[in-house]
């Protein structure tokens, strides 16, 4: 390996670095060029073909995303930020960030331009290429500008993140011309949707050298120490907010202690997260004076789904032990206080739970405040002139009771979802199920997307999953059995090796028992005439509800301490 | 009381802490009577481990330099330690063969040793003329 | 090497064949030592001999592979929470959590240990001159090793627990922990265990002594017996010899010509009468310092190859 320049050495560093994500993202292509033809060839899976291609194509361009990140950490702690080591390097700035950046942008292209070609042929007839390629390296550029210009300040990098990977993953419909021109009808728009396209793609070109000069000038003040208006700015916030935040009487316990810990790590990231975002989203609706019903009915429904999604997305940092740093291992200060590791996993429960409804109530707030200023009272009326019609107010009262509680819970549970294999300390674990969650994920945006596209090729119609439907009983049921004996097993392994009390063992259960019954509660009132459906929904209300989860990521984070 | 001690040097520490006491003594820095420091407070001042001037305290109780007063401290001892003439004759006469081995390594003569040591004995005992 | 060391009866810390792997380098190798109660033990040895890895399994931060680690006499990583609310660690690299603030810490952890005396940790805490209002990631990284010894002694823990203290601190830094550390020892029953690659501390404080290399205890005992079982002696020999003349009990051996300083281990009677057998004649002895002891025994691996 002979490295004569510096481009090759970055070349070999950023390869070296990411050597498991090019090997995850060479496996993917393969798999999906194998499979693909496979299922489209099927009879019964291919209307499938779009989901499945749809899917690995994102999950392998965001794992190309985050093979370039190109930052190193701290000993200060937060994400990291541009390596510091390079900067005692005889190159220049400019050079410095142009080639991490340039040698993504290449990657993106590289990589979509294979994913088109091995799976995504099979999927549309039509297969743009231009502007998916101009908008992947938009959204890169935008990735490694905000990673490396906040250098400081981690929750302002966090919500950047947030807003841009929002951003990014809902951007590109603006590219797809039935979509286009059926948004911009919708929104009055008069002109030609061509020029509007053609106009957007040169603002979508012009991105890439935006980002790189903001970059270069952030990472040239980093290296010569040019920084300090944010240094003043973090001066005045820890005199006057950060005295306000400052804990100064002693804990009463134990486990008041680790609460308080993890609270200021980790409680504010969804809350924050989340409210950044609806906010954004509600703003411009609102300034542009008004919506119609349709319109209104979109946002509130973004409203509700917004917390749901991020908190699955915000879930995979929150399992691991600590947020903000990406080692999986549990730093020795934490390892060696004297407290059982399910006194540690009850903390993260309590946490997430605290934080989900902090996040709820701020929803239930804005969505009141926003619709009540901005919006159209028309949607919500006919929705609610449906359920008065069909519920008593008895049964409306308890959905307005049981509604939002059902909404925390199911919140809570894509918070704690991963807890067991975060906690673990491995990152194999850990990153295949981020994987797998990823793809569902995207499987399930690309099927609503076509849903609503109502495209009459693709549409799913009910006598499509019928034969699904008739088996769900049976498999709701071993489901609920398997879950049922992998808690009594799990639960017992911990109990047995004293990592959780008795007590708290029995106040999680007694938890759980409430939340089951808060949900299927929600679902017997909800589903009237259906019986079927209704026994479904409450043997789901019963798999929801997390129960085998903590038990295991005890164990997990028992074997975490012992064996870094 | 004012000790330096070498631990690099080959000296066991209590022994160097035993050999600085008794020259202090010896040369009347520490009347007799005089306190000496706890235990504690000169492991501390010295930075070493306390078992370590526990043992050199003990050695020179055993000596009978000084005494150990239950409670109240340990002091120099009033009289003179006693020891049995052999006892002496025979830790001065091991003294006195490494003296004069240096010394004929280094070719003094043996007069000039004598003259050395009235020197030495005069220095250190300026009363006793 | 082993002197007899105290039984492990009392021991409060008691490691049988303790045995590590670290994918393809071992790490530990057959490891055995017993500290006793109110002993100050300490553990010497190159960097990556194995020390860091020895006090993590202490603390149950490693689970023991092969062999058997018992603090307080039960198994740390069985029971985290009854043997680490009895010990006091300070780590390496002091990982504090960087976004508290002193006085936040000193709360945080305050709540873990039902023995903390907060009087003493004020106390320490003027000593040290730490201001509480400032960030952890502020402070100097000797404030930061204070801070940590600070968490670690304020609780008055039964057991302490020190990897490399000074490493990476100025003298004056150095100074001020060390006393603190004495101050410690000098109350009763508290037993430390640290573990260091600057042999002065290591000689001042020490009761007891551990040399590790390789993953290997090399010696264990009782300081003043390894120091006394050491010499180092100049010899004369007859003939100039261009080659490094061979001895058994000698661990270094340098010198050209005629005079050669060996530093050998064993009794003095065969030692001197192996020189004398091999012609040459002692000049002088003296006892080595540790750190010449220590050198001497990592670079044994020069004078005997193999076997």
């Amino acid at each position: 390996m002979n490295l004569r320049t510096p481009t090759s050495a970055i070349a070999w560093e950023l390869w070296s670095r990411g050597r498991a994500g090019f090997v995850a993202i060479a496996a993917l292509l393969v798999l999906g060029a194998v499979l693909l033809p496979a299922v489209q060839q099927s009879a019964s899976w291919a209307g499938y073909t779009n989901a499945v291609a749809y899917a690995l194509t994102a999950v392998v361009l965001v794992t190309t995303l985050g093979c370039f990140h190109f930052t190193e950490g701290s000993r200060k702690g937060g994400f990291g930020s541009f390596p510091m080591r390079l900067f005692n390097l005889p190159m220049k700035t400019r050079s410095l960030v142009a080639l991490p950046m340039i040698y993504g942008a290449a990657a993106m292209v590289l990589v979509y331009l294979l994913c088109a070609g091995l799976m995504l042929r099979y999927a549309d007839a039509d297969l743009p290429l231009l502007w998916p390629c101009l908008y992947l390296v938009f959204g890169l550029t935008q990735f490694q500008m905000i990673i490396w210009s906040l250098p400081e300040s981690r929750y302002l990098k966090l919500l950047c993140l947030s807003i841009a990977a929002s951003i990014i993953t809902f951007g590109w419909m603006f590219f797809v011309p039935t979509i286009v021109t059926g948004a911009l009808s919708e929104w009055g728009y008069t002109g030609d949707p061509a020029v509007f396209m053609r106009r957007l793609l040169v603002a979508l070109a012009l991105t890439g050298p935006a980002a790189y000069a903001i970059s270069w000038l952030r990472v040239h003040q980093q290296r010569h120490g040019l920084t300090t208006r944010s240094a003043v700015f973090a001066a005045w916030w820890d005199r006057s907010i950060g005295q306000l935040l400052r804990r100064r009487t002693p804990f009463r316990s134990a486990d008041h202690a680790i609460l308080w810990q993890e609270w200021r790590r980790t409680g504010f990231i969804l809350p924050a997260v989340v409210v950044v975002i609806i906010a954004l989203t509600c703003v411009p609706a609102w300034l542009s004076g008004g919506l119609s019903g349709r319109a209104t009915m979109g946002i509130l429904s973004w409203l509700i789904v917004a917390p749901l999604l991020f908190a699955v997305v915000i879930g995979r940092g929150f399992s691991k032990p600590d947020f903000w740093s990406t080692s999986l291992k549990v730093a020795p200060f934490h390892a060696i206080k004297p407290v059982t590791s399910g006194q540690w996993v009850m903390v993260k429960l309590k946490v997430a739970f605290a934080s989900a409804v902090l996040t709820w109530v701020l929803v239930i707030y804005l969505g009141f405040v926003w619709t009540a200023f901005a919006g159209d009272f028309f949607g919500p009326e006919m929705w609610l002139t449906r359920i008065r019609f069909y519920y008593s107010p008895l049964e409306r009262w308890l959905m307005l009771a049981l509604a939002p509680a059902a909404a925390v819970i199911v919140t809570w549970r894509f918070l704690v979802m991963n807890l067991a294999a975060g906690l673990s300390g491995s990152k194999a674990w850990y990153h295949a199920l981020n994987l797998i969650v990823g793809m569902v994920m995207v499987a399930l945006f690309i099927f609503t997307i076509r849903r609503s596209d109502g495209d009459p090729d693709q549409q799913l119609r009910f006598y499509h999953v019928w034969p699904a439907i008739a088996w769900l009983p049976l498999i709701l049921t071993a489901a609920v059995t398997a879950k049922m004996t992998l808690a009594a097993v799990a639960w017992n392994h911990a109990l047995r090796g004293k990592l959780i009390s008795q007590r708290a063992a029995l106040r999680y259960l007694a938890g759980w028992l409430l939340m089951v019954a808060i949900l299927a509660g929600l679902f017997f009132i909800l589903v009237r005439n259906t019986l079927w459906l209704r026994h479904l929904l409450m043997l789901v209300a019963v798999l929801l509800v997390p129960l085998a989860g903590p038990a295991l990521a005890m164990r997990s984070l028992a074997a975490n301490r012992s064996n870094p | 009381m004012q000790i330096q001690i070498d631990p690099s040097s080959g000296a066991p520490i209590y022994l160097q802490i035993v050999n600085q006491v008794k020259y202090l003594v010896a040369s009347a820095r520490l009347a007799p009577g005089e306190e000496i420091p706890p235990i504690r407070a000169l492991a501390e001042q010295l930075v070493i481990n306390p078992n370590t001037v526990a043992r050199a305290y003990l050695e020179l109780e055993r000596a009978g330099v000084v005494i150990k007063r239950h409670g109240t401290g340990t002091f120099v001892a009033d009289s003179p330690p006693s020891v049995s003439k052999a006892q002496r004759q025979k830790i001065l006469g091991e003294r006195a063969d490494a003296l004069l081995t240096e010394a004929r390594q280094l070719g003094v003569e043996f007069e000039e040793v004598v003259e050395l040591l009235h020197a030495r004995h005069e220095k250190m005992n300026p009363a006793n003329a | 090497m082993n002197f007899p060391s105290p039984s492990s009866a009392d021991a409060v810390v008691s490691v049988t064949s303790l045995s590590r792997r670290f994918g393809s380098k071992q790490a530990l190798d057959d490891v055995t030592l017993h500290v006793p109660r109110g002993c100050v033990f300490g553990l010497v040895g190159e960097n990556g001999a194995g020390k860091t890895t020895l006090i993590k399994h202490l603390l149950g931060l490693l689970k023991a592979e092969t062999g058997r680690v018992q603090v307080f006499g039960q198994d740390p990583v069985a029971d985290p929470v009854g043997v680490l609310s009895r010990v006091g660690y300070l780590s390496e690299y002091r990982d504090l959590p960087a976004w508290m603030r002193v006085d936040e810490l000193l709360n945080y952890t305050r709540a873990f240990y039902a023995k903390w005396d907060s009087r003493y940790a004020e106390e320490l805490r003027e000593q040290f001159g730490l201001d509480p209002a400032q960030r952890v990631r502020t402070l100097s990284q000797g404030q930061q090793a204070k801070a940590g010894l600070l968490l670690a002694l304020a609780f008055r823990p039964e057991l302490l627990l020190l990897d490399e203290p000074s490493s990476g601190l100025d003298p004056v830094v150095r100074r001020d922990i060390l006393e603190a550390i004495i101050r410690t020892v000098a109350e009763e029953g508290r037993t430390v265990f640290f573990s260091s690659h600057l042999l002065d501390e290591v000689e001042r404080v020490s009761d007891q002594l551990a040399m590790i290399r390789d993953g290997r205890i090399v010696l264990c005992g009782r300081l003043d017996d390894i120091k006394q079982s050491h010499r180092q002696l100049v010899v004369r020999f007859e003939a100039t010899l261009t080659v490094a003349p061979r001895f058994e009990t000698a661990l270094t051996l340098r010198g050209t010509g005629r005079e050669w300083t060996i530093l050998c281990q064993g009794e003095r009677g065969r030692v001197v009468a192996e020189v004398h057998a091999a012609g040459a004649s002692v000049l002088s002895e003296q006892t080595p310092s540790l750190d010449e002891i220590f050198v001497a025994r990592t670079a044994e691996r020069q004078l005997k190859p193999a076997a």
